[in-house]
């Protein structure tokens, strides 16, 4: 069975602090720790592309696993920040890695709702082609398109990139996937040379449409809030984390906040919390569910079976 | 619709958003009272949902204070 072996991710050491936003924008400590939940922001070298960021994902792998890229059939890179409009970046990171030339390469254009996509893509994708072994990155890189001066968006996104094995030695394996879009309201969020985000429209979708999401995958599936051990939420902003929590009514323990010192990193939110649970935590069910840009929303419920 | 300033006041006690309600005042404006733009962004969805009625954003300047959400609602 197909899933995910390891995790491995790459968050900038150079960090940028809402804190001296403060006056800039008229917020106070209280908005920044508890409102949106963000104190530092990952900000990635100047002149660093999607692809760059992969590569230094895949290096930290590199550190956590024995990889033999001779062994890689399939290399799939979730971002909306590409080096170039053409090629496309999992092109550019087949390159950089030395990938083999039977090795397919691909990208899929989506935002937060990104890795869940992604998870189900290329697993999906692999078993139809017997494949054993592939990589699915994340990858954006925020900090070029935010609009410094609005303060919907300047306070709230970090740079990030992910890699998961993918392979038919699992730590996680998928047990079911659901997807939604909204593509009439596309325009609450979304970049134009600069990133702009109608906050109260996003807030809206995603306080309605998530806990339901969840709340229908695990009805689907004949579960409830007892089979699940964790809930890994896309880190959108502590308000809306929460505000989800309360409305799927589930214990706070459950359902992780971890965004304080880097920032929303988009399609990697998600797999760097895996990424921090997959050795310590115990085996069991977990709810992933990631919502934004599109609109689109993803949930998927995953096994950790060792 | 009819709604009254006590529904009104239920509602955003309800809706999960960080705001005083003792020190809440019916006259003057959320944003004047420290009411930031997520807690707004809840209260307002919180009426939606309660009242069942979609709140365009070009009405938002008729809603700054629950003086004001009385009014419009009761002319919705």
């Amino acid at each position: 069975m197909l899933g995910i072996e390891n995790i491995s991710t790459y968050i900038p050491e150079t960090k940028k602090s809402n804190y001296d936003l403060k006056e800039k924008f008229d917020i106070d400590d209280d908005f920044i720790e508890n409102k949106i939940g963000v104190k530092f922001h990952a900000l990635k070298d100047a002149g660093f592309k999607s692809s760059d960021m992969c590569i230094k994902a895949f290096e930290n792998l590199q550190k956590n696993a024995e990889i033999n890229v001779e062994e890689i059939e399939c290399c799939l890179v979730v971002t909306q920040n590409p080096d170039f409009n053409i090629p496309h970046t999992a092109a550019i990171v087949h390159g950089k890695l030395d990938l083999p030339v039977n090795c397919a390469a691909f990208d899929i254009s989506l935002g937060c709702s990104g890795y869940v996509y992604g998870l189900s893509s290329i697993i999906s994708f692999m078993k139809s082609n017997g494949m054993k072994k592939g990589l699915l990155f994340t990858s954006d890189q925020y900090s070029d398109i935010v609009d410094e001066t609005d303060k919907n968006t300047a306070l709230l996104f970090g740079d990030a990139a992910t890699v998961s094995l993918i392979s038919d030695a699992p730590c996680f394996v998928p047990i079911d996937f659901s997807f939604g879009t909204n593509g009439k309201d596309y325009k609450e969020l979304m970049c134009n040379d600069k990133l702009y985000m109608n906050g109260r429209a996003v807030f809206s979708f995603t306080a309605t449409t998530a806990p339901k999401h969840i709340k229908d995958l695990l009805e689907k599936n004949d579960l409830t809030d007892e089979d699940i051990q964790k809930y890994y939420l896309h880190q959108g902003s502590k308000y809306i984390i929460d505000t989800i929590r309360k409305r799927l009514k589930v214990d706070e323990a459950k359902v992780p906040f971890d965004m304080a010192e880097y920032g929303n990193t988009v399609s990697s939110s998600i797999p760097i919390l895996l990424a921090k649970e997959i050795a310590k935590s115990p085996k069991g069910k977990i709810v992933l569910s990631a919502f934004g840009v599109g609109l689109s929303w993803a949930s998927a419920i995953i096994e950790k079976i060792k | 619709m009819q709604v009254t300033v006590e529904e009104i006041r239920n509602v955003i006690e309800e809706s999960g958003a960080m705001v005083d309600m003792d020190t809440l005042q019916n006259d003057t404006t959320l944003t004047e009272q420290d009411v930031d733009s997520l807690d707004t962004a809840n209260i307002y969805l919180s009426f939606e949902e309660t009242f069942k009625i979609k709140i365009p954003d070009g009405d938002l300047d008729q809603l700054k204070s629950i003086d004001e959400i009385v009014t419009y609602l009761n002319n919705k």
